[in-house]
Parts: structure tokens; sequence; C-alpha cells
């Protein structure tokens, strides 16, 4: 069943059209929340908030060109008071690599966990507004257009705040590559994917 | 401090700016056929954009790394709030379909909408009538015409219809000798 369907059913009083609604985006709008906030509980919690505003305000369902952008839109404000309340805000500081965890494995031997780790504290590292265009777009495959509107501003401050956003990505994971390139041969031979530019594009 | 100063300027300081954001454009499927060749052949020779590639494609490996699933357990914390908000829209109705009129919300007050009509009723009484008449006989005076003909001029058809040379008929009553009242 399409959104629209779904939407229109659940604005005629279809009670199972918003339990449809709910269960086709909690996983997405738990995901970005998680990443916004960094604290599951919190995340849970303005997820339902989300979920309850969109009930209470069924009436505009239908005014709005795209119900991913409104339902983002809606988890993005409530992640954005949410974090005012708990004034956890962190920036671009001088601190930021003490903040993350220390590069000394390179990016091929890291373990699961690690990995997780480290992107979990790059993006806490990030100011709220680099922060949610990066997971808008990392993790939830929205476009430059939709992320515009989620965050309300335009294409070109989104693509602005992302390409910063990755640029410090990039000088944060410089000594992995450095890691990388030192590794012995026979190393290189047990990981022939983990060396420098394995994912690299053909040179044509 | 601006934010600008706290990234790095890694790809920047050697790329052109048109390269670099064609890079952002490719990883994000963006990018136009046409100009992936040219960044392509930037990309050959500058260690630096290949480097942010890298970056990013291993942000996105390490990403799918974890598994975020929305806990059972907060679905049932959900339809809870959920079933707590719908009882408290529900009294919230009924209480206001329960209202009694006299503590309705009214634009103008109750008092003032009496002391409005009571002189509403004073004016109708001053106001004079007018005499009473018969609003048929009015009408018909409206159409009769007294007029004086020439008994020559016309012909009588009957005792009440002339004819005129005109070649005019009309109904009339004889009120005298040379008067007639006609009614068109």
């Amino acid at each position: 069943m399409k959104d629209y369907a779904l939407i229109e059913a659940f604005q005629a009083g279809d009670e199972f059209a918003f339990v449809g609604i709910y269960n086709r985006y909690k996983g997405a709008v738990y995901a970005f929340c998680f990443k916004m906030l960094v604290d599951s509980e919190q995340a849970q919690d303005v997820t339902q908030d989300t979920f309850l505003r969109i009930y209470e305000n069924r009436d505009r369902l239908l005014k709005t060109s795209s119900f991913k952008s409104w339902l983002f839109t809606i988890a993005r404000n409530q992640c954005l008071n949410s974090l005012r309340r708990s004034k956890r805000h962190t920036g671009f500081d001088a601190g930021l690599e003490s903040s993350l965890p220390a590069l000394e494995t390179p990016y091929s031997k890291m373990e699961r966990n690690e990995q997780v780790q480290f992107i979990t504290r790059f993006i806490q590292s990030l100011k709220p507004e680099y922060r949610e265009v990066l997971i808008l777009r990392e993790y939830q495959n929205l476009t430059y257009e939709e992320i515009a509107a989620v965050t309300r501003s335009s294409i070109s401050a989104v693509k602005s705040r992302l390409f910063k956003a990755r640029r410090k990505l990039g000088k944060v994971m410089e000594p992995m590559w450095t890691l990388e390139s030192v590794q012995t041969p026979q190393e290189a031979k047990k990981n022939p994917g983990s060396k420098v530019g394995a994912h690299r594009q053909p040179r044509d | 401090m601006t934010e600008n100063s706290n990234i790095s300027n890694l790809d920047e300081s050697h790329c052109s700016k048109n390269s670099n954001e064609f890079l952002h454009q490719y990883l994000d499927g963006e990018l136009s056929f046409h100009a992936q060749s040219s960044l392509f052949e930037h990309m050959a020779e500058c260690e630096n954009c290949r480097r942010m590639m890298e970056s990013v494609l291993a942000f996105r490996r390490m990403s799918r790394q974890e598994f975020l699933a929305y806990p059972p357990a907060a679905d049932d914390v959900f339809f809870e709030r959920l079933a707590k908000l719908k009882k408290q829209s529900d009294q919230v109705d009924r209480e206001s379909d329960r209202k009694p009129l006299w503590n309705a919300s009214r634009s103008i007050s109750l008092r003032s909408a009496l002391a409005l009509a009571s002189i509403v009723f004073l004016i109708g009484l001053f106001v004079p009538t007018p005499a009473r008449t018969d609003y048929a006989t009015a009408l018909i005076q409206l159409e009769v015409e007294r007029v004086q003909f020439e008994p020559s001029d016309s012909i009588v058809i009957e005792s009440h219809i002339y004819h005129w040379v005109d070649g005019i008929t009309v109904e009339a009553v004889r009120t005298g000798s040379q008067e007639s009242e006609e009614t068109f």
C-alpha cells in the first residue's frame, strides 16, 4: 500500500492505516533520532512524540508534498528541542580529535564495535546543523532537495554543510589511511581489499 | 572562530571548487554522466580527492555495521501513549458538548442582547402604521385612467367594450355622458 493511500485512509478515520504508517517509518525515524541524540531512551521518546504529533495533525497531512520530508521535519524539530533541553550541543571544538577514538588501528583491522564507536563519536562531534544533513544523506538517503525541505534551508546551504562535514571526516580519517599505507606486504596479502584505493574509481 | 576555519581544507588547497563539488555530487549519485569523466581525470592525479572519496565510502561501510532497530518494548509504550491521547481528546470533545448555554462564550452579553431587543420593540410601538388600504384596489387604481373621447370616434362592440378607429380596443365603464374609465 502506498503512502498516499495509507494517509488518505488514516484521515478518513482508519486507525489501522495509522498503525501501518507507524510500522513503516518507526525504524527510520528512530535511527535518525538516535544518531541525532546519541541516546537510545531519548530517541525512543522523540520517535513516539513524532508519531503522536502526526496523529494529532492528521488534517495537515495531505497539504504537504512529501510525507517523508514532513515526517523528518517533525522528528528533526523534536530532536533539536530535546538537544536544547539537555544542552548537549557539541561543536567543531578544538578538542575534537581527543573526543574521537585513537586511530591506532588501520580501518581494515578495526573491529565492528570499534567502527560503530568511531562513527558515533564522529557524528557526536558535529554541530546539530551539520549532523542532521549528514545523517539525512548517509543514513536516510534523502536527496539535497528533500534535506533542504526538512531543514528549512536552501539546497546550496545543504550542500555546503554536507561537504564541510565530509571534509571534517576526511581530516579525522587521514591517520587511518597513513596506517593502511604502511602495512607490511604480508598484511596487505592477507587483507587485499583493505589497501588505500581498493575502491578507487578506474582510471579511464 | 568560524566554522570554515575549523574544518579541514584537505582538498580545497589543491583542487578547484568544481572538482570538489563534483566529487561530493558523484558520491551522492547526483553528478551527470558527462561530468563524471572530468572528475575521474582529476582524481587520477589528485591524492586528496581519492582519500576524501575513500573516507566517505569507509564511513558508509562503517555505518552499515550498526543495526539500529526500534525496540519492541517501545511499541507498547507508544500505543499506551496513543490510547491516553485519544482518551484526552475524547474528554475535551465531550466537555465542550456538555457546556451549559449560559456559560457559553458569546460575542455579546445576554444583558446587552435583551436591552437591544427592548429598544427595537419600543421603536416598533411608536412608529406610525400606514392607513389600512385594500391592496388589490390600489393596484387597480393604478391601472385606471380617465379619458375623454367623442362617441363618433369609437364603435361600441358590447356595452362596455369600445373599438377606436386607430385599431385599439378598450374595456371601459361609462361614468357620464362624455367620460369613461378605461382599463388597459
